[in-house]
């Protein structure tokens, strides 16, 4: 061995060790990257040369830079961070339901229903009371108030989830575009060397940690260092190219946006089992659509059950001309001919119409007006039933209007009232009703009560078809209907049917709040496991400096000696 | 944050250390913010998903609690008036008392005309009182006046007390699903409705196709329960089911019965009996038999009289069914063949006489409405057992006299003040008769066949017109004794002859009944008819009243002391009301002690589930902020600590 290759061996110390304190140089500079994999110089000796008395070694060279990373700890974690993104974007979709609803406030729904039927409760008191009567038609406006509102702030809800989708799924389709760049980049800077392109996949790995947040997707890394995705079997990625995500607003049969998301290469629909996207179609689809649902269904059991209640009790005041609020398409069906204008069909039944003096308000004759809707025979139509009325009630003259309603007018002195209709055919065709609408979208106060609360029907006489106004029989139905039970309902009735509305959002809170822990958990716990095998400990990387400075400070001090030996030999040559 | 993989981690990086002292940061935050909104709002529940189980049960006794409010202000509301009612109830048992006391005293026959004339204006002052009484209201509604409360219950009409007051309940919700009734009507309190004139005329009415079902007794007399009825047409042996389910009317029941046969193959048929109009029957083909059952536990062939089972070629003729009357029944439905009234009828109250017509009516409403709007303060309805026409007098101590107008209207409603029913001890103004020990009358008909009648042991008109009938019948006098036209008096009727049918007392004894009958008078040889003695005055307080007083003006003891008898009467009648009214505050208290109890309990339950405890709060959010103070001293040194600060 000469001094040349004793020179050698400094030049390569100082230039490994040189390379050394660059990583541990660029770990520290990282100290605080999120994402960032610390990097580890691997040292080796290089290989010497065989004497008689052994092998001489070259000195030491950096033989690998190693990314200090565990794959499948990245892909759990991946999953992880879908599965808490899921649970949290449906946590949050769900306490904003809780915010709509407010279940625990001093006015909500529920709150509002039993302060109506109080009021109705009162009115059974002091049935004669314009006041109460006035109490009854606030309480019951501030009530379809709040269901309308409510319906606006879910259906909102629901097109914020939809543009939340649209966000995210732009944003997830621009991830892909920015994975599918990187991998082109890793494949050609790993092409040409032994090692990784640590900076190149650790931004990699970020966006497809970024993207997992959005999706659940699977990675599988291809031997010239690129990875494919693929989201629930679906290819998003191949190589250097992403098929693209798309997010399109279709209408469904209730009327109601839904945002689904697409393959932009052959408009596939993408359906996730977690990431956002999984949360907030469970927030859409799950809550809000069964929250929108229920409110729609008590708000038609409060519509037609109270209804049908009211149709048949009798106001302070008789009618001299009435027009129902509900129309048929067809008058010469079967009045309970489903699709054919009602929401309520009527049954077989009858109801009674009383005909007044005008002036003195006795009634100067009663008429039973039979209902026929068993199916046999001719079965009653509206055309029928407005027939029915001009051949048997005097001083009534009914009339099918052109829009599909019908019209009751009393002739001159004389006026009218209904009376226990076992039929539901007043209801439905929305005569002597206190509310009208169909759902929560239109749930209203008949503008005939509010007009004038002579019309409130509190009054159900049996024995005497008089008008008197402290007659609270059909009053203390009225009031008991909260508690009774409505087939439309399943059987429950309206307090029991808001009450389980209730606890199915607070069961629904619960149990995503307790997914978005445990996943959280799960997602913090992996994160620390990472960040023990990834993250850079400026302790140890001041320790590693330590011991390069040391290293590259005696690989100067050899190649002075080194020199000096040379100086020495030269300086016997003069 | 959980670090529950930090026993298994071999290495600590510093982005650790700072990733798990922000986590810890966030927890002790969040913990401490949440503490903090429970300690401001009280609230143990900042979300229903914080305890679902407890959410739903708060919701739950919300609404109880609101329930019960209600309850607790509706019999509390009742109760008020139920106090005031006690009050003046009160006062109608003192005037009462007054009324009684001179009655007592006037009864002798030591007072003078002029006494008796100034105690008849005190008479006059309590009936004037007593109106006042009757026409107090508790808030806006008359305490005895029904559901009406825009008219007077009691107003004065020529001198005397009419009634206006509706007789119908008032009630209160007191519990889930049930009412109490918290009114006395005028009549409960007054007793004017003790006794009505009608009923005489029990109609069998007859089934209508359109009439609904709930109008029927049944043939078990508990409605018409509607299900299921197997039927089997034996001989061909077809069976099949009807559901008469949600059926309204009789037309319903037959259509559905008809349907299924045909559908089935069946030859049976459902029809109303055109036998007696009042039962439904089954009529097979020519040698089928027929048996009819109810399936399960169901009724409806048994409550529709149906349920039999008969040999080949019998017809199931059903049971009556029971229908009751209302407003809207025919006149045609109103017993077989149903009734006609051609000639309406005469009222007379206090003198004053309307003529009522039926002409053009249709329904029981029209007869209703016709008598109803004669103007002569009387009010017909139909009587409680359905089945037909009653009519009380609504002045207090005038003479009412319905009687035919040429025709039979009256007796074909069963309304002529006088019917075989009515005691004698109503006659003459409710003083009666009074038959002594052996023959009471003796008939002269017109040929001078005469024959006694024993009057003893008659109670009703009917026993008086039987005894005259049998007496005659057995002498061969051929006289007829029946109840006048003009409603209120007796009419004889006999062969002719020379003289005038007589009516005279055996002597002896010397009986008062002839007069007491009214028969005492002159009629022509084929009839004879009596005074109307019949006429009926209204029962209860203001008639006793006016009885004392015109007894009073009149110098009449036997009337004075009439009227007496009857003020005791009314006296046990305020005493029962005020019991009845007693009872049924004391029962709104009870429930009010009962339900204030159960809000408190409610509430308390309530507050245990809902509001936060107060110490436990506190003493968490020391503990969240100790927590925090630790985080941020340690997170403090520890990240300090670096190797970087010791080389030089």
């Amino acid at each position: 061995m000469g001094l040349t290759s004793a020179f050698g061996i400094g030049q390569n110390a100082l230039a490994a060790y040189q390379a050394a304190l660059q990583i541990a140089g660029q770990n520290i500079a990282n100290v605080a990257t999120p994402g960032y994999t610390r990097n580890t110089a691997q040292l080796a000796a290089l290989a010497g040369q065989s004497f008689r008395v052994g092998q001489l070694g070259n000195g030491v060279r950096i033989a690998s830079i190693t990314r200090a990373i565990s794959e499948s700890l990245q892909a759990r974690l991946r999953t992880a961070g879908s599965d808490r993104s899921s649970a949290g974007a449906e946590r949050s979709g769900l306490a904003r339901l809780e915010g709509i609803l407010d279940p625990l406030g001093d006015s909500n729904l529920g709150s509002l229903l039993s302060e109506f039927f109080s009021s109705v409760s009162d009115l059974q008191n002091t049935p004669e009371s314009a006041a109460t009567r006035g109490i009854v038609v606030n309480t019951a406006t501030r009530l379809t108030q709040r269901i309308q509102s409510i319906r606006t702030d879910l259906v909102n809800q629901r097109h914020d989830i939809n543009k939340d989708i649209q966000t995210s799924v732009g944003e997830a389709d621009r991830l892909a575009t920015q994975i599918a760049d990187l991998n082109t980049q890793i494949t050609i800077a790993e092409a040409g060397s032994n090692g990784q392109a640590s900076a190149l996949r650790d931004q990699r790995d970020q966006l497809l940690g970024s993207l997992s947040e959005i999706f659940t997707i699977s990675v599988r890394e291809q031997p010239n260092g690129a990875v494919n995705v693929y989201i629930a079997n679906e290819s998003l990625i191949q190589y250097g190219q992403s098929f693209g995500l798309k997010a399109e607003i279709v209408t469904g049969a209730d009327n109601l946006p839904t945002a689904e998301v697409r393959l932009k290469l052959n408009n596939g629909l993408i359906s996730t089992s977690s990431g956002m996207i999984d949360g907030l179609v469970a927030a859409r689809d799950t809550h809000n659509t069964l929250q929108l649902q229920r409110l729609d269904s008590l708000a038609t059991g409060i519509i037609q059950e109270f209804n049908k209640i009211h149709a048949g009790g009798q106001g302070l005041s008789a009618f001299t001309s009435l027009t129902g609020t509900n129309a048929v398409i067809d008058s010469s069906l079967a009045l309970n001919t489903a699709d054919n204008g009602l929401a309520l069909l009527p049954q077989s039944g009858s109801f009674f119409i009383n005909v007044r003096d005008a002036n003195t308000g006795a009634v100067v004759t009663t008429r039973q007006i039979n209902v026929d809707l068993d199916g046999i025979g001719t079965d009653t139509t509206l055309d029928s039933l407005a027939a029915d009325i001009n051949a048997n009630v005097p001083n009534v003259t009914a009339t099918v209007l052109a829009n599909g309603k019908l019209q009751l007018t009393a002739a001159d002195g004389y006026s009218y009232t209904f009376l226990d209709d076992t039929s539901g055919a007043l209801a439905a065709l929305g005569l002597n009703t206190f509310f009208t609408g169909t759902g929560s979208v239109d749930i209203d106060v008949n503008a005939l009560i509010t007009g004038n609360v002579n019309y409130l029907a509190a009054a159900r006489p049996t024995d005497d078809p008089k008008l008197f106004s402290g007659d609270n029989a059909n009053a203390i139905k009225l009031a008991g209907l909260q508690d009774l039970a409505v087939a439309g309902l399943g059987g429950a009735s309206l307090n029991e049917f808001y009450n389980s509305s209730m606890a199915q959002l607070a069961v629904s809170a619960s149990a995503a709040d307790g997914a978005e822990q445990a996943s959280g958990v799960i997602f913090d716990s992996l994160t620390v496991q990472r960040e023990s095998i990834s993250g850079v400990n400026l302790d140890e990387e001041a320790v590693n400096l330590v011991q390069f400075q040391r290293a590259y400070e005696g690989a100067a001090r050899y190649m002075q000696v080194v020199d000096e030996m040379l100086q020495t030999l030269l300086g016997l040559m003069r | 944050m959980s670090i529950s993989s930090a026993g298994s981690l071999s290495r600590v990086s510093t982005s650790l250390r700072t990733y798990t002292l922000i986590s810890q940061l966030q927890r002790s935050t969040l913990q401490i913010f949440q503490d903090e909104q429970r300690i401001s709002s009280g609230q143990r529940l900042l979300s229903v998903g914080d305890d679902p189980i407890a959410a739903e049960k708060i919701a739950r006794l919300m609404k109880s609690l609101e329930g019960q409010d209600q309850i607790l202000t509706n019999i509390r509301s009742a109760d008020g008036f139920l106090a005031t009612a006690d009050t003046a109830i009160s006062e109608i048992s003192d005037l009462l008392n007054d009324a009684a006391r001179i009655a007592s005293e006037q009864a002798g026959s030591l007072q003078s005309t002029e006494e008796r004339t100034a105690q008849a204006s005190v008479i006059e002052g309590i009936i004037a009182q007593l109106q006042n009484i009757g026409n107090r209201r508790y808030q806006n509604q008359y305490l005895f006046g029904g559901r009406n409360v825009d008219v007077l219950p009691l107003n004065d009409a020529a001198g005397r007390t009419t009634f206006a007051a509706d007789q119908g309940d008032r009630r209160t919700v007191v519990d889930f699903a049930s009412t109490l009734r918290f009114n006395l009507t005028t009549s409960e309190l007054f007793g004017t409705r003790e006794a009505v004139i009608g009923g005489d005329v029990a109609f069998d009415v007859q089934l209508n196709v359109d009439g609904r079902l709930s109008e029927l007794r049944g043939a078990n007399g508990t409605g018409i329960g509607l299900g299921q009825v197997q039927i089997t047409e034996t001989g061909p042996n077809v069976q099949f089911t009807v559901d008469f389910a949600g059926a309204e009317t009789v037309r319903d029941v037959i259509a559905r019965f008809n349907d299924a046969a045909a559908a089935a193959g069946s030859g049976l048929t459902l029809a109303i009996n055109p036998a007696d109009g009042t039962t439904l029957r089954v009529t097979p083909p020519g040698g089928s038999g027929i048996a009819i059952s109810d399936v399960g536990s169901g009724t409806t062939a048994a409550d529709l009289g149906i349920e039999q089972t008969v040999g080949a070629g019998v017809a199931i003729n059903g049971l009556n069914l029971d229908r009751r009357m209302t407003l809207t029944t025919e006149l045609g439905d109103l017993g077989a063949g149903g009734i006609a009234l051609p000639s309406g009828m005469t009222i007379t109250n206090g003198g004053v006489t309307r003529t009522v017509s039926f002409a053009g009516a249709a329904t029981v409403q029209d007869v209703l409405n016709a008598i109803n709007n004669s103007g002569v303060h009387v009010r017909a309805r139909i009587n409680d057992a359905g089945d037909g026409f009653e009519l009380e007098n609504l002045a207090a101590g005038t003479t009412l006299l319905i009687g035919e107008n040429g025709g039979a209207d009256a007796a074909t409603l069963g309304l002529r003040t006088l019917a075989g029913s009515t005691p004698l001890s109503r006659l003459n103004n409710g003083r009666g008769i009074h038959p002594v020990d052996g023959n009471d009358l003796r008939i002269t008909n017109a040929n001078g066949v005469a024959f006694d009648v024993d009057l003893s042991g008659a109670v009703d008109v009917q026993d008086v017109l039987d005894a005259i009938n049998t007496a005659s019948t057995a002498a061969g006098a051929g006289v007829v004794a029946d109840i006048a036209p003009n409603g209120a008096g007796l009419r004889l009727t006999g062969p002719a002859g020379p003289n005038p049918i007589t009516v005279t007392s055996p002597n002896p004894p010397l009986s008062p009944v002839a007069g007491e009958l009214g028969l005492d008078v002159t009629g022509t040889s084929t009839v004879l008819d009596g005074s109307q003695v019949g006429g009926f005055t209204q029962t209860g307080i203001f008639s006793a009243l006016y009885r004392l007083r015109d007894g009073l003006l009149a110098d009449d003891g036997a009337d004075i002391t009439q009227a007496g008898t009857l003020i005791n009467e009314a006296q046990k009648r305020v005493a029962n009301a005020a019991g009845q009214v007693g009872a049924r505050s004391r029962d709104m208290q009870s429930r009010v002690t009962q339900l204030e109890d159960a809000v408190a309990a409610t509430g308390t339950l309530l507050s245990e589930l809902r509001d936060v405890d107060f110490v436990e709060a506190v003493a968490r959010f020391q503990q969240a902020q100790t927590a925090l103070q630790a985080t941020l001293l340690t997170g403090s040194k520890t990240l300090n600590l670096s190797l970087l600060n010791y080389l030089q």
